[in-house]
């Protein structure tokens, strides 16, 4: 008895921990984690502009990323964010989607002076996304 | 001359053989978010782990018992099953992580996904098992492996700064996130000390017919094949640190790892990581449905023996050629394999106390060491390990929910 009820005790706790949910804390953390993605592809890109990986790889990887800005966009933890900070954060993760995806067509056509351009604005937004405060204090 | 040639091999297997995804993985991000701060860890599973590969490889030589069979003869039926459901669960998790991994390696250098890989891989892998040899699989792969030394290459290269380096090998508090610090920690351990390398290594010491003559070459090889196995997984650390972590990347894509190598060798590096990712997880592939097929031949009494054609130890090859294609389906299903990563090495640290407690208790019972038992030393340190195991086991499941991202 008593073991069958500190498992249930103890499925409970790690049940509460994984399905709690959205809070500004989990909303910071996917804000630098799209960031980081963000810094990511520019580094894929600037690879494959200095001949350092090829094309296959810098197309596929800036592909998977930009379906990773879109999943992000859809994310729940969002919701945990006053309209005035989620609005400009799914923003700039609509902005990053685009132009990783632009990206990845530029790396398939060779077209290396529109990969530098995007490259540049991809960063930009990364950047800007950094910026927004998200206050975490509860 | 020859026994030169057998240490030089085991060392080679052990540096060839240490890094795998899970390794390199935890390795990267441990790097990339805490920089060189959890360098500790991996010294920590590295050093526990080669005195627990001496402990099988002189369980095996002097009694002439693999682990498995030991622990059932040992410790009867039921400990044996509850530990074999465990550990094979464990490996199967792995194994599906390892396989992922050369998939991955595929879409890197074809842009094909990894989902259309992963079955191929798996019939590879067990076409190989089913024609090869002992030694190939344990020396063949290995050797190639030893293109991982590209990381330590790469960490040098780097320059990174020695006094950080050193002091990464001290265990300190964290400096932010402790819940993502441990849980990496946990990771890291848990990749390091994998029970399937030692039950394959006690498994190959009886492939191989070792005897008392061999334990000097079995303590050489442990001590220094996994010294430099855990130099290799410090020099992905390393590389990490330098490379992601001044630019507030956070690894949780393999897609992002062939940067850490770009930036060292340019298109080199490309090549490097994806032939040392490939690689490293095809040995450990092959090395993980091995020992899954032994854990079940040796504890069940079948016949069992990789240099034996598959015909006469039927059941045993049933056994992986069961195993390796349900291995593949996570990956074959576009499961995502960083996470899988980490929940298998997280599962893995949490099933060491099955392995590494009756292992303290085999290599103090004289009708299997007889006079070659532990020493106060090894004891201690082995208590320690089993110590850390336990902790391991209680904290990797809150760590997991909590810092697994």
């Amino acid at each position: 008895m008593r073991r069958r009820t500190l498992t249930r005790l103890a499925a409970g706790a790690l049940a509460l921990a994984a399905c709690g949910g959205p809070t500004p804390q989990k909303a910071a953390k996917a804000r630098d984690r799209a960031a980081s993605t963000a810094t990511s592809a520019g580094l894929v890109a600037d690879a494959w502009d200095s001949g350092a990986a090829p094309g296959i790889y810098a197309s596929d990887a800036l592909a998977r990323m930009a379906a990773s800005f879109a999943k992000d966009s859809a994310a729940p933890v969002w919701s945990a964010l006053p309209r005035p900070t989620r609005d400009p954060v799914l923003h700039e993760l609509g902005i990053l989607r685009v132009t990783a995806a632009a990206l990845d067509s530029a790396v398939r056509r060779r077209d290396r002076s529109t990969v530098q351009s995007l490259r540049g604005a991809l960063a930009d937004h990364g950047r800007a996304l950094t910026a927004i405060e998200i206050d975490t204090l509860p | 001359m020859k026994r030169m040639l057998e240490v030089a091999l085991g060392i080679v297997t052990g540096i060839g053989g240490f890094l795998e995804a899970g390794s390199l993985a935890t390795a990267a991000q441990a790097g990339s978010e805490f920089r060189f701060d959890l360098i500790w860890a991996v010294i920590v599973g590295a050093v526990c782990l080669a005195f627990l590969v001496e402990m099988a490889g002189r369980l095996s030589a002097i009694s002439k018992h693999t682990i498995p069979d030991a622990l059932r003869e040992r410790f009867g039926i039921r400990f044996f099953v509850v530990s074999l459901i465990i550990m094979e669960l464990v490996m199967f998790l792995v194994m599906a992580t390892e396989l992922g991994g050369v998939a991955i390696a595929l879409e890197l250098a074809s842009g094909v996904s990894y989902r259309w890989w992963a079955l191929p891989v798996g019939f590879l892998a067990w076409i190989l098992l089913w024609k090869g040899t002992f030694g190939l699989i344990e020396k063949g792969v290995s050797v190639l492996g030893l293109v991982t030394l590209a990381f330590v290459v790469g960490a040098i290269h780097l320059h990174p700064p020695m006094a950080d380096v050193v002091r990464g090998a001290l265990p300190r508090p964290p400096a932010h996130d402790p819940a993502r610090y441990w849980f990496l920690a946990v990771s890291i351990l848990g990749a390091s000390i994998s029970p399937y390398l030692f039950a394959f290594y006690s498994a190959g010491a009886v492939e191989d017919k070792w005897d008392v003559s061999h334990l000097t070459i079995n303590r050489i090889t442990a001590g220094l094949g996994m010294g430099f196995g855990g130099i290799v997984a410090i020099g992905a650390l390393i590389v990490a640190a330098i490379v992601f972590h001044p630019l507030d990347i956070q690894v949780d894509s393999f897609m992002q790892l062939p940067l850490l190598l770009t930036g060292a060798f340019g298109r080199v590096g490309f090549v490097l990581f994806v032939a040392s990712l490939g690689i490293a997880c095809f040995g450990a592939a092959q090395e993980i449905a091995l020992t899954a097929a032994y854990m079940l031949a040796q504890g069940l009494g079948w016949r069992w023996s990789e240099n034996l054609p598959p015909a006469v130890d039927a059941r045993f090859s049933l056994s992986y050629t069961v195993l390796i294609p349900l291995a593949a389906i996570p990956a074959a299903a576009g499961v995502d394999i960083l996470k899988l990563t980490n929940i298998s090495m997280v599962l893995s640290a949490a099933s060491l106390p099955v392995i590494v407690a009756p292992l303290l208790i085999l290599m103090n019972d004289r009708r299997y060491v007889r006079d070659y038992g532990n020493g106060w030393f090894s004891n201690t340190v082995v208590a320690l390990i089993t110590a850390l195991a336990f902790v391991l086991a209680i904290v990797s499941f809150p760590l997991l929910v909590k810092g697994g991202g």
